[in-house]
C-alpha cells in the first residue's frame, strides 16, 4: 500500500486493490455496464473493444486506447454494483469518467424499442432514490427506472422496470460524481406476455434495430467526461519528490496545498528541475518563496 | 428552469402550482423530502452549475428564523436571517455556498406564511426597532423574485411590521417588484459591489457592475433606501484607484440621505471550505491564491487585508461619514 497525493482526493492510501497498476486505464472516459452478453455485444462491436485478460470475476473489455471500457455485470443489483466497483477500482479509472448503465427494461408507459434516460432511479428493495442529471437529447425520453430484486410485472407504473440500474448508480457514485452516472434503458416489453417471450435472439434483434438511438448518448458521455477532465486535470505532486525526499504527514499536506497553487500561478512549472532540492524543507521553502511573489497580479492571465 | 423537483407536501400549494404553470415544459419529479435531492452526498456543485441548476420546491420545517453570526450586522441590536431560498443562480467563485452545500440546485421554500409567522414571533420577543432580518444570507434575495413572488408577499408584510427592518441583499437587477411598490422606510435594498475588473473575473453569470449601478439608480429615483456591500474585498492591481472610481460612481447616483449603510468585509474562507473549493475548481486563480492560514481561516496576509479595508473605509467615510459604515467580520 502506498500513498498517493492527487487532485481530487488529497492524500489517500491506495489500498491493496490498486497495488497492481499495470492495467491502469487513466485515459478512460466512459465505462459502460450491461448485465448480459447480448446487451453488451453491440457496444463491444461499436467500439471495436476486446476482452482484457486477467480481469477477475467479470469480463471487462476496452477499446485499443482504453478510452472506453465495458463490463458485463451479470443480472441483479448486487452483481451490477460489485462489477462496477471492481472495474472502477481495479483499473484505477479516473474520477472524470462517465459511467453508463445500458440495458433492456420493461414498461407499460413507453413504446417498445424506445430509449429512455433515467432522471430518477429507485432501488425498490431499500426504497433508496437516486436523482440523476442525464443529457437532454432530442428524441430521447427521460423518466424513472425502478430496480427490482426479481423480474417485475408492475407494468401499470409510469416507470421503467429493471434489475440493475440502482446497483450501478449506488456503486458508481462512490467513485465519480452523481452527475457522471447515466442510465439508458431500451424498452423491451410492455406486458408479462412480452416479457416471457423475450429470448436472447429477440433482445439481440431489438438492440440491433434500435442501437442508433443510443449513439448520441455515447457521444455525449465521452464529451462530458472530456469536459470534466479539462476542468480538473492537473499534474499531481511530482512523484520524484515523494520517492526521493522524506516528507512528514504535515509536510505532505502543506506540499499538496502549495503545489496546487504553484502549478496554476507558474505555468512553466514543467521546466522546474525537480532534482535540485536536497530535502523536503527546501521544496516547501522554494514553493512558498515563489508564491509570495503572487500578489496583486493574481488576476493576470 | 428545465428540471423541477417538488416535495410531495407542497405539491398542491398555490405557490407551487403557480410556479409549475410558468414552466410547462420543465421535467417535474416528485420527492418525499427535498433533502433527499439537495443533501445527498456525491453531487458535484461545479457540474450542477454547468448543467444549469434544477429548482426544488419544498416546505421549510423547523427553525425558519436564525440569529445572524456575530459580526454580521448594520447597526441593529438584534440580527436575524431567514432563508426562503437556498443557493443562487449566479456562480461567484468566492461564494461560501459552493463550499457549504452538496448541491447547486436552487431550493425555494414556498411556505412564506410560516416564515412570516416566525418573523412576527421573533419581533414580538424584542424591543421595537431593534430587529433586522436579512433575507439574502443563503441566497440572492432578488434573483428569483420573478419566479418566487417573494417581494409581492414580503413587502406588504413588512409594511405592516414597521418596527422591524428587512434587508434584501442581491446582485440582481430584478427590481420590478420593488419599483411597483411604494418605498418602505424599513426595507433596505442592498447590493454587493466590487470593481468591474474583478467582478468580470469572479462573479460569473451575475449582472455586470454597470447594470447593478443602473438598478440602484432606478431604486433611489423611486425613493428606496439602498445599502452598499463591499464584501468581499478582493485584491486587484490599482486597488485604490479602482475602488475610488467605484465610490465616485456611487456618489453620483445615490443621495446620502438614501444611503442606508455601507458594509465592508474581507475575503475569508474556513480552511476546510477553501480546500473543498480548490478541489472543485483546481484551476481557479482566486481560490488558488496563496492565502495565509490563521486560526482555521484562510485569508489575505493581515497587512494586506488591513490596507484594503483601510483604503475602502477612508473612501466611504469621506463620502458618507463613519455612522453608516459597518465592518463585516464573518469568516
Amino acid at each position: 500500500v502506498s500513498l498517493v497525493i492527487d487532485e481530487t482526493n488529497g492524500i489517500r492510501s491506495t489500498g491493496a486493490m490498486k497495488k497492481d497498476l499495470s492495467q491502469t486505464a487513466d485515459t478512460c472516459a466512459l465505462l459502460v455496464a450491461a448485465a448480459l452478453p447480448v446487451e453488451l455485444r453491440p457496444l463491444i462491436d461499436c467500439f471495436s473493444a476486446t476482452r482484457l485478460e486477467g480481469t477477475g470475476p467479470w469480463p471487462v473489455y476496452s477499446n485499443p486506447d482504453k478510452r472506453v471500457m465495458l463490463v458485463e455485470t451479470g443480472v441483479g443489483m448486487l452483481a451490477a454494483a460489485a462489477a462496477v466497483s471492481h472495474t472502477l477500482a481495479r483499473f484505477n479509472l479516473p474520477n472524470t469518467c462517465t459511467v453508463l448503465n445500458v440495458g433492456i427494461a420493461g414498461s407499460g408507459a413507453y413504446e417498445r424499442g424506445q430509449w429512455v434516460l433515467a432522471q430518477e432511479v429507485v432501488d425498490t428493495t431499500t426504497s433508496s432514490h437516486y436523482y440523476l442529471r442525464p443529457p437532454r437529447i432530442a428524441g430521447l425520453e427521460r423518466g424513472c427506472v425502478r430496480s427490482y430484486g426479481q423480474p417485475s410485472d408492475d407494468y401499470g407504473l409510469s416507470a421503467l422496470l429493471d434489475m440493475e440500474a440502482a446497483g450501478v448508480v449506488s456503486a458508481a457514485k462512490r467513485f465519480v460524481a452523481l452527475e457522471q452516472v447515466w442510465v439508458a434503458k431500451l424498452v423491451s416489453d410492455k406486458s408479462l406476455a412480452q416479457q416471457h417471450a423475450l429470448d436472447k435472439q429477440a433482445v439481440r434483434q431489438l438492440l440491433q434495430d434500435q442501437f442508433a438511438g443510443l449513439m448520441p448518448v455515447l457521444g455525449e458521455a465521452l464529451q462530458y467526461s472530456d469536459r470534466q477532465r479539462a476542468a480538473t486535470d492537473l499534474p499531481p505532486v511530482p512523484p520524484q519528490w515523494l520517492e526521493r525526499l522524506h516528507f512528514s504527514v504535515s509536510h505532505k499536506r502543506r506540499l499538496a496545498r502549495l503545489w496546487r497553487s504553484y502549478r496554476v500561478y507558474f505555468p512553466d512549472y514543467q521546466q522546474l528541475d525537480l532534482n535540485r532540492f536536497g530535502s523536503a524543507r527546501e521544496v516547501i521553502q522554494f514553493l512558498e518563496t515563489q508564491l509570495k511573489t503572487v500578489s496583486s497580479h493574481w488576476e493576470a492571465v | 428552469v428545465r428540471l423541477i423537483y417538488v416535495e410531495e407536501a407542497v405539491r398542491e400549494h398555490p405557490r407551487t402550482q403557480a410556479i409549475l404553470a410558468k414552466y410547462p415544459t420543465a421535467d417535474v419529479i416528485s420527492c418525499a423530502n427535498y433533502q433527499a435531492v439537495f443533501n445527498r452526498k456525491g453531487q458535484n456543485f461545479r457540474q450542477q452549475k454547468e448543467l444549469g441548476p434544477a429548482l426544488i420546491l419544498a416546505e421549510k420545517r423547523g427553525r425558519r428564523v436564525m440569529a445572524a453570526p456575530p459580526g454580521f450586522g448594520i447597526g441593529h441590536q438584534h440580527n436575524f436571517y431567514f432563508s426562503h431560498l437556498l443557493n443562487c443562480p449566479y456562480d461567484c467563485r468566492y461564494c461560501f455556498l459552493q463550499g457549504m452545500y452538496q448541491s447547486a440546485n436552487l431550493v425555494l421554500f414556498v411556505n412564506f406564511d410560516d416564515f412570516m409567522q416566525d418573523i412576527r414571533d421573533t419581533v414580538a420577543q424584542h424591543p421595537a426597532g431593534s430587529c433586522i432580518f436579512f433575507s439574502g444570507y443563503d441566497g440572492d434575495s432578488l434573483a428569483l423574485d420573478g419566479l418566487s413572488g417573494f417581494l409581492s408577499a414580503f413587502l406588504p408584510f413588512f409594511r405592516e411590521l414597521s418596527e422591524a427592518t428587512l434587508e434584501l441583499r442581491s446582485k440582481s437587477t430584478q427590481i420590478r417588484s420593488l419599483l411597483a411598490h411604494e418605498p418602505l422606510p424599513n426595507v433596505v435594498a442592498a447590493f454587493s459591489l466590487m470593481p468591474d475588473v474583478v467582478a468580470r473575473k469572479v462573479e460569473h453569470k451575475a449582472p455586470s457592475i454597470a447594470k447593478r449601478l443602473a438598478a440602484i439608480k432606478k431604486l433611489v429615483t423611486a425613493g428606496w433606501q439602498v445599502g452598499i456591500r463591499f464584501d468581499p474585498l478582493i485584491q486587484v492591481q490599482e486597488f485604490d484607484a479602482e475602488y475610488a472610481s467605484l465610490v465616485r460612481q456611487l456618489q453620483a447616483i445615490i443621495p446620502v440621505q438614501q444611503l442606508h449603510s455601507v458594509s465592508v468585509g474581507a475575503l475569508r474562507f474556513p480552511v476546510k471550505m477553501l480546500d473543498k473549493l480548490q478541489r472543485l475548481y483546481p484551476k481557479d486563480r482566486l481560490l488558488l491564491y496563496p492565502f495565509e492560514q490563521k486560526k482555521g481561516v484562510s485569508s489575505y496576509p493581515e497587512s494586506l487585508e488591513q490596507a484594503m479595508k483601510a483604503e475602502v473605509t477612508q473612501l466611504v467615510t469621506q463620502w458618507v461619514g463613519a455612522d453608516k459604515l459597518f465592518s463585516c467580520e464573518v469568516a
